[in-house]
């Protein structure tokens, strides 16, 4: 439908009033309220704006034209495409990844890269514990200044790759996480005999339903189920307390062409075994087409990473700070095990996956992983749905 | 007032007469017809109707200090006092050179001179010419009895404006100051019966201002056709004979004129009543003078071609006009303030303050500091005083500074010790205080004025701002050196009109140096470097300081100078640095030592120009930057402080700018309020805490 362009407006009685300019081309879009061209009456300018959002497909009075009140001054089609088409949509935005403490004055960016050290090693003693420029010097005074090794010249045959803001977010986190917490690592393995079993006689039916059934979500129920034994593991460290959660806010790694991103499961206690597929399938979806909400990845309790997926059969993941805990899945993997049953021991074929739980030795024991890891097993190798 | 029966001056040369009225008519008529219609120039104010009287008039200024202060429609009065066509073209093509190199209206005009009349620099808001014209006419008196300038005896100032003038603000500031001291000044109104489209009779009650200041005290009023060839010169010649007889006062002379064309090229007059154009045909100012002049001066003949070598000049004065080169981009920022050659030798204006007449005032004997402590106030009196002694062309003036000795008692004891024409009161119009001493800036003197409270100088605003322009719009020819003393900000009383503050609003007039000192020592040596100075200054006051015991110094001495743009680090420190100025130094330093931070405290002493590169030296090693001001918060100077700190600085942050200031509504009465209001030591000292530990 078009939409004529009348001028309304009243002109100055002394002078004549001509077209100063249009803002707009035929052919351009235009936006309802937007100004569209201005009327210049002597001394003053009215401007004059589009009537109706559209395409301008017709300009009745050019730059310079003498117009007067209640003439046609163009046309506007309201369902006209533009010339040039709608303008792709705006890339979406990147995720945020930032964390309290993780702030940086332009102060201490500078020195940290005169001095070539790292903020995150510095205990910061600013507001919220953000690393002041004084911080970096006291540092610099007790360790002795570092300096950056000159930057070797590139070899013949390099593809330099700059760092992304996800692969810096990446980088500084994992190295501010290693020095940070004291890294441990218990390894477990578990038969997943009656996992394969239920999996096999679930998975069509559930398929059909929409839901994709693949390991994962038993591994999410048996963390689940092992934190009655061990509540610690679910918890976040600070200098002054170890925050214990009701909520298990599991933190699910996924890789995305970029790195890794680990989009969170809120309150997985609540759900059940088909909740986690629902839930872990979507979200693993989001965060590969980074169409997930930067705050899906904050407020993890405890991280599940299922390196297995790739092929390795055991790893020891780096902690995701500040939670105190993370479990490593490696791939199922048929193995000859040896096993007992009522007539003694015998050498079987079992689906075995070993399991890891990487902790931060100043929140957890031994003993508490211990009792975690054994209740793990139990739940998977004794599944019950 | 009577006019009494003066001797006149000579009759006027009708030849010459004729010669100007018809160059201006061809100057008007070529504009608008190959110059505006083409759109070659954006204006045209046409004088066409006005050219006879502005003509005589302007042919009366003749002697060696004559001047004029004159509006956009005065071209035919330019060119009698000398202005060249080619310079007029020149103007309105904004081509280098001529009155503004480019920078202002073809219209705007100024015509300096050493010696002989001066246009004084015009501005282009209505009423603004009358009380400069006043500060001339006064500051000839001085020049004739103080500094023995003979040539400036028998002079005058004529202000030139038409009848919408008549109801403007500096009108009547000026119509006071001459009424009430005599000056020798002559208004000349012009009265075509419109301002732009608005009716005489909406400017003054009949439409008539001489018949309504008839009993105006002091003031001789006369009337006269200003078409009429013989009634016109005769009124001239008798108003000039008035106001150079000296002490008769000065003299209105309303002129009716024809207007035979709209306020400018723009106007199409669809206002004005059927007929009422056609009706004035008759009265063409050009017809009538050809009537008077042929036969009695020369004959059709002889008249034809004197309008025809106007036109021939005028084409010729066009096509060197056009010749002239563009004006040049890259100077557009240069003689806003007085500057100086690469060797250091100033560049002087052709009038303005003492540089263009080489006039040097004698150092005073310049003793050393003393040893006991004076306040603030003192040592500004003791200042002005030994200026006023070795300067003979210091005046100081203002409301209640002569016998008074001012509100403040700033300038007590001066008027007894130097007189109450160097020192004296003003009438109560601050637009007048300072239209006054642009006057007197251009007839060679060194006005320092007093403002008397912060707030009374909106009242004077216009006049401020077109005063700190005169250099820059007329590039270089003009100046307007001076001083104006302002008292600002809290004292012990305080309320919306007496302690305000509002430094931001001064900064940001172009041209104007602004000081603004913290102790007794700083006024000193500020108020001289700006006494002593080729810039206008505004010199601001603290109330606090005034008598305040923390801004006591010892004198420092009459030799005693301070330049501008100079802060000083009054407290050394490592945690943060402060940027204050005036009362908030004092604080800053007490609420430095309350909340135990390590801060440097700078004090920036005057803020046009600013320090920048002692707070930036300052940032840089401190890394933080709180700025405390007691003008309010929203666009007050701390905002342009923070702004080139984060601009120039960024990387020496390592915390958000912060600022401590009054809150945005006026200072009130009711010492909670004001509390409330205005940042005290412990506000101060609470802003340093959260900023140090950030």
């Amino acid at each position: 439908m078009s939409v004529e362009i009348v001028l309304r407006e009243t002109l100055e009685r002394n002078g004549d009033s001509t077209v100063g300019a249009w803002f707009a081309a035929v052919g351009d879009r235009v936006e309802a309220g937007a100004p569209l061209l201005e009327i210049s009456t002597g001394k003053t300018t009215i401007e004059i704006a589009a009537p109706a959002s559209g395409v301008l497909v017709e300009q009745a009075r050019a730059v310079g034209d003498p117009v007067g009140e209640g003439e046609r001054l163009g046309r506007i089609d309201e369902g006209a495409e533009t010339a040039a088409g709608i303008a792709a949509a705006a890339p979406a935005a990147a995720p945020s990844v930032r964390e309290a403490g993780a702030w940086l004055s332009p102060a201490v960016r500078r020195l940290a890269r005169e001095h070539g050290v790292d903020p995150a090693r510095i205990t910061g003693t600013g507001i919220g514990g953000r690393v002041t420029a004084e911080d970096i010097e006291r540092h610099l005074a007790a360790h002795g200044e570092v300096t950056p090794p000159p930057e070797p010249p590139p070899l013949p045959g390099v593809r330099r790759i700059p760092h992304s803001p996800l692969r810096r977010a990446i980088a500084r986190h994992m190295a501010e996480s290693v020095q940070r917490a004291p890294h441990a690592t218990a390894l477990y393995e578990a038969d997943l005999t009656a996992v394969v079993a239920h999996r096999e006689a679930h998975r069509a039916a559930w398929a059909a339903a929409g839901v994709h059934l693949s390991y994962t979500p038993y591994f999410l129920r048996a963390a689940v189920i092992a934190r009655d034994a061990v509540p610690e593991v679910n918890s976040r460290w600070s200098d002054d307390s170890l925050d214990v959660y009701e909520d298990m806010n599991l933190g699910l790694a996924v890789e995305v062409p970029s790195g890794i991103l680990v989009p969170v499961i809120r309150a997985a206690q609540r759900l059940d075994l088909r909740g986690l597929a629902r839930e872990s399938a979507a979200l693993t979806e989001r965060a590969r087409s980074g169409r997930f909400a930067p705050n899906e990845t904050e407020g993890g309790t405890l991280t599940i990473t299922n390196h297995g997926m790739g092929g390795s059969l055991m790893a020891t993941p780096i902690l995701h700070q500040p939670q105190c805990a993370i479990l490593g899945v490696g791939r199922v993997q048929r193995r000859a095990v040896v096993v007992a049953d009522g007539d003694g021991e015998r050498v079987a074929i079992r689906p075995m996956v070993y399991l890891t739980l990487t902790i931060d030795h100043r929140a957890l024991d031994g003993m508490q992983v211990n009792r975690y890891m054994g209740a793990m097993v139990r739940a998977l190798e004794d599944w019950r749905p | 007032m009577n006019e009494r029966h003066r001797e006149t001056g000579p009759p006027p040369d009708w030849h010459e007469v004729a010669r100007l009225v018809l160059l201006s008519r061809a100057l008007d008529e070529f504009e608008m017809r190959e110059l505006y219609e083409p759109k070659r120039i954006g204006y045209q104010f046409s004088a066409r109707g006005h050219e006879l009287a502005q003509v005589l008039i302007g042919l009366e200024l003749r002697g060696a200090c004559d001047a004029a202060g004159v509006y956009y429609r005065s071209r035919p009065l330019l060119l009698a006092a000398g202005l060249e066509p080619e310079d007029a073209l020149a103007g309105m093509l904004g081509r280098a050179g001529a009155f503004s190199d480019g920078r202002d209206i073809g219209v705007v005009y100024n015509l300096p001179r050493r010696s002989g009349p001066t246009v004084l620099p015009m501005a282009g808001d209505v009423g603004g010419q009358f009380t400069p014209v006043a500060g001339w006419c006064q500051a000839l008196r001085h020049r004739a009895e103080r500094l023995g300038d003979a040539g400036a005896a028998g002079c005058i100032g004529v202000a030139h404006g038409g009848e919408g003038s008549t109801a403007a603000g500096g009108f009547w500031s000026a119509l006071t100051m001459a009424t009430t001291l005599r000056l020798p000044m002559l208004f000349f109104i012009e009265d075509n019966g419109y301002a732009i489209s608005v009716p005489g009779r909406a400017q003054t009650p009949g439409g008539n201002i001489a018949e309504n200041l008839a009993s105006f005290g002091g003031l001789c009023v006369m009337s006269a056709d200003g078409a009429d060839p013989a009634a016109a010169a005769s009124a001239v010649a008798r108003a000039a004979a008035h106001v150079r007889a000296w002490g008769a006062g000065p003299c209105l002379l309303r002129m009716s004129v024809p207007r035979l064309c709209g306020h400018s090229g723009q106007d199409n007059q669809a206002y004005r009543p059927a007929g009422e154009l056609e009706a004035q045909a008759d009265r063409d100012p050009v017809e009538r003078l050809r009537a008077f002049c042929v036969p009695a001066v020369m004959d059709a003949a002889e008249w034809d071609a004197l309008a025809a070598a106007q036109e021939q000049t005028v084409r010729a004065a066009f096509a060197r006009a056009d010749a002239r080169p563009d004006p040049d981009p890259a100077g557009v920022t240069r003689h806003l303030v007085q500057e100086s050659t690469e060797l250091g030798a100033p560049i002087p204006a052709v009038r303005g303050g003492l540089l263009p007449e080489a006039a040097v005032a004698p150092a005073p004997e310049a003793d050393g500091p003393e040893t006991t402590r004076t306040t603030m106030l003192a040592a500004i009196r003791r200042t002005l005083e030994s200026e006023l002694g070795a300067n003979p062309r210091v005046v100081v003036f203002g409301e209640d500074v002569g016998r008074k000795g001012g509100v403040h008692g700033v300038t007590a004891g001066l008027q007894e010790r130097f007189g109450e024409d160097r020192v004296f009161d003003t009438s109560l119009s601050e637009e007048g205080i300072i239209g006054r001493a642009v006057g007197m800036a251009a007839a060679g003197l060194m006005p320092v004025a007093e403002i008397q409270f912060r707030k009374y100088a909106d009242a004077a605003q216009e006049q401020l701002h077109n005063a700190g322009t005169i250099r820059w719009r007329t590039a270089n020819r003009c100046a307007a050196p001076m001083v104006v003393r302002i008292p600002v900000g809290c004292s012990r009383q305080t309320d919306p009109w007496h302690s305000e503050s509002a430094e931001a609003s001064l900064v940001r007039l172009p041209g104007w140096r602004v000081a603004f000192p913290s102790h007794a020592d700083d006024a000193a040596g500020l108020l001289r470097a700006a006494i002593r100075g080729h810039d206008p200054v505004l010199f601001l006051e603290h109330r606090a300081l005034l008598d305040g015991i923390g801004a006591r110094r010892p004198y420092p001495g009459d030799g005693h100078l301070v330049p501008f743009g100079r802060a000083r680090i009054v407290r050394e420190g490592r945690r943060m640095t402060v940027v204050a100025w005036g009362a908030m130094v004092e604080r800053c330093l007490l609420a430095a030592a309350e909340a135990e931070v390590d801060a440097e405290v700078i004090d920036l002493r005057t803020l046009a120009p600013w320090d920048a590169e002692a707070v930036l030296a300052s940032v840089r090693r401190t890394r933080r930057c709180l700025v405390a001001h007691e003008d309010a918060l929203t666009a007050g100077f701390g905002a342009e402080i923070a702004a080139v700190v984060a601009e120039q600085a960024f990387e020496s942050l390592d915390a958000p700018i912060a600022r401590v200031a009054s809150l945005p509504v006026p200072v009130p009465y009711h010492p909670a309020l004001v509390e409330a209001v205005v940042p005290g030591t412990s506000r101060i000292a609470v802003r340093m805490r959260e900023l140090a530990a950030f």
